[in-house]
Order: structure tokens, then C-alpha cells, then sequence
């Protein structure tokens, strides 16, 4: 498995044992310490956006080794925060990003050349967190800073809709089938057609949407968050694809650490500021289990058996529930 | 306000975590966990290992 921790360095780790296959210092190639979205393994490669002050990078790590494939410099941003702190996506030969800076960009996954940029029509400096783009078949949607939601062909960076939100999207962008969603700072989520930017349908919730609008089944989950940012969500939420119904919410007894919801067998699992990571059932929010670690939950990752979770501290912890349900 | 929270945020996101499909294809030993620290247990499960980035 692998990690990247808050001082700069990437790790891949023996997933049995925890022991360190190897690592990669990114301060070596200028001032940057940070890892933000999840990489992306293409075949052999981890591809990996970094940020930092000044500079930043996309990486293509060998798999088995750590050596550098290829690295992409990025020296847009804003002030104190360049690079790329957004997931990368794939497409063919082709991955996505969205710069600090507010800028899509594409690059050939074999080599790290750029194919082609688009900036949003966000002009203004301030260290805003841009937002994940999402894939089509043949296209790649982009939620700009400024309020827009853009579809592009995927091979030129050509726009091919784009729709005004009325607000600056706050979520990263999820598609279902041939059907967009976008959460907005006004605190509205919307359903988009992915061949028109038609708007189907939209909700108007209680604050505003953030993180990773994720699928589960026949709904969607969402967190949200008072005062907007990826981290220190007050509420998890569970809705139906047409946007008519809350299914089911959670509130955090501490705020929750990360706003990416995990699917791990029939539950969604959350994790807060004190440590706690819950376990909740996807049908209708039941507590399924809970355990206490040391340190604000960060991220999680895993398979059918195995739970891997990281804290802000550094940890990163190999866990099995107790309670596992057979699949 | 709410640029002084953002600001918050990004220091608060600096770890990210992804597992490998491959490698997790390639490694698979069922029921024979090691452990790099001590192997604890708590009342819903097992801690299996650790590992401290250092930040």
C-alpha cells in the first residue's frame, strides 16, 4: 500500500508487515511537502500530484521500486500553495488534475507531457482548494472556482458545455451513468446531465456540501460542512440519486477528519478529530461498529480483510475489525 | 473567516492513503499477519501493525 505523509515523504509499505519497501523525499526536488489527492495506479506506475510553496509536482513512481518514471513540474498556484492537491484521474493514456490556481490539466500518462490546460474563470489569488474533476466516457468535467461546471473532450481540452451553478462548486465532482453531481457554497446539490449540462434535479440541504460525493447503490453520500473545506464536517448524509429524499444522517460527536466517504463491505466508514472511526450501515445509517486510535483520522484504504488507516500524527495502522460479516 | 478556516483545512489534509491492487494481489497471505510493532488487540479488533510516517 502506499502513503504519503504531511513532511514530504511517499511510502510504500509491505502491506503484511508495514515495513518499508521503499520511499521517496519530494523536498529533493524543491520546496514541497505535501500529498493531498489519491494517487492513481496505472499498471506498473503510482502517479501522484504534490504541492507545496512555490512548486509542486506530479510523480510516476515504479511500482516495485520508487524509481522516478517521469515528473511534471508545476510552478502555477497562488500564494503559498502550487502544485496539484486534487485526485488524478485516468482516461486511455491521458490523466486529469486540477492545479492550485484553479487550472485542469492533462498529461500523457507514459511520458508526463502536457497535452493541453484549462483554467476556470476564477482570476482571483486567494489559497482556495480546487476541486476534483470527474470522468465520461469521452469527456472529463471540471467544477470551477468560479461557479461553473465545464464538460471538455477528454483528447483536446475542448469545452463542450459548461453551466453556471450560481455558486462556487464545493465538492469534488461524482458521475453516475450519464449523470453529474456537483455540491455548491450556497448549499445546494445538484444533478447534471453529463451530454448537455441540463440541470435535472437539485436539493437544497441544511449547509454546504463538501468533500467527495460518493455512490452507494442507489444513493449518494455527503458530508457537510458549515463552514465549507474539505475537513471538520459536522454531518454525513445519505440521499437518493434524484435528489427527492435524505435517507439517513450522522452527526459527528467530533468533527469528521475527512470528507471522503469509504464503502467497506455494507457500511460507510467515518473517522473524526478524537480518533474514533465508525463503521455505519449503508441502508440506513445503524452503527455498525466503532474503534478508538490515536490521533484526528485522515484517510482509509483497504480490502475485503484488511483496513488500512492514516492519521494526521503520521500512523498508519493495519486494522481487522472484530465484527466481519462474511461477503 | 472563511479563508482563515480554509487555510486550516490544507494543513489538516496532508496525508493521503492508497492501496494497490496489484500489490495487494501479489501479497495476499491470508491468516499470516506480522507485525512491525507490537500487535495489539482492543474490544472491536485487532491492530495487525503500525507504522509512523513521522508526520
Amino acid at each position: 500500500m502506499f502513503i504519503g505523509s504531511c513532511v514530504g515523504t511517499f511510502f510504500a509499505l509491505d502491506r503484511q508487515t508495514g515495513k518499508v519497501r521503499w520511499s521517496y523525499d519530494i523536498g529533493q526536488d524543491g520546496n514541497q511537502s505535501s500529498f493531498h489527492g489519491n494517487p492513481l495506479v496505472v499498471n506498473d506506475e503510482i502517479i501522484t500530484g504534490t504541492d507545496g510553496s512555490g512548486i509542486g509536482h506530479v510523480y510516476a513512481f515504479e511500482m516495485a521500486t520508487g524509481k522516478v518514471r517521469w515528473k511534471y513540474p508545476i510552478t502555477k498556484g497562488v500564494p503559498n500553495s502550487t502544485g496539484l492537491p486534487t485526485d488524478i484521474l485516468r482516461l486511455g493514456n491521458n490523466i486529469f488534475g486540477v492545479t492550485f490556481g484553479d487550472e485542469l490539466i492533462s498529461l500523457n500518462a507514459q511520458t508526463g507531457k502536457v497535452n493541453w490546460t484549462f483554467p476556470s474563470g476564477y482570476s482571483a489569488k486567494k489559497s482556495m482548494w480546487p476541486e476534483s474533476p470527474a470522468l465520461g466516457v469521452d469527456r472529463v468535467f471540471f467544477g470551477g472556482m468560479d461557479g461553473t461546471v465545464y464538460a471538455l473532450t477528454a483528447q483536446s481540452g475542448q469545452v463542450i458545455w459548461k453551466r453556471d451553478l450560481g455558486a462556487r462548486v464545493s465538492t469534488n465532482l461524482t458521475v453516475a451513468g450519464n449523470e453529474l453531481y456537483a455540491g455548491t457554497t450556497n448549499d445546494y446539490i445538484f444533478r447534471l446531465n453529463t451530454k448537455t449540462g441540463e440541470i435535472i434535479s437539485q436539493m437544497k440541504l441544511e449547509t454546504t456540501p463538501v468533500g467527495w460525493p460518493t455512490l452507494a447503490g442507489d444513493s449518494l453520500l455527503l458530508y457537510l460542512n458549515p463552514n465549507g473545506g474539505a475537513g471538520g464536517a459536522e454531518t454525513l448524509l445519505s440521499i437518493d440519486l434524484g435528489l427527492k429524499q435524505i435517507r439517513w444522517h450522522q452527526e459527528a460527536s467530533s468533527n469528521w477528519s475527512l470528507t471522503r466517504p469509504f464503502l467497506w463491505r455494507s457500511t460507510v466508514l467515518a473517522g473524526n478529530e478524537k480518533g474514533e472511526v465508525k463503521a455505519f450501515r449503508l441502508s440506513d445509517g445503524a452503527p455498525e461498529w466503532t474503534t478508538t486510535l490515536k490521533g484526528t483520522i485522515r484517510s482509509f484504504g483497504g480490502d475485503e480483510k484488511l483496513l488500512f488507516i492514516g492519521t494526521l500524527g503520521g500512523t498508519v495502522y493495519a486494522y481487522q475489525p472484530g465484527q466481519v460479516r462474511q461477503p | 473567516m472563511y479563508k482563515q478556516r480554509k487555510s486550516v483545512v490544507i494543513a489538516a489534509l496532508s496525508m493521503v492513503l492508497a492501496v494497490s491492487p496489484t500489490l495487494l494481489a501479489q501479497n495476499k497471505q491470508p491468516n499470516s499477519p506480522s507485525s512491525q510493532n507490537s500487535a495489539s488487540t482492543n474490544a472491536e479488533g485487532k491492530i495487525l501493525w503500525q507504522y509512523n510516517t513521522d508526520g
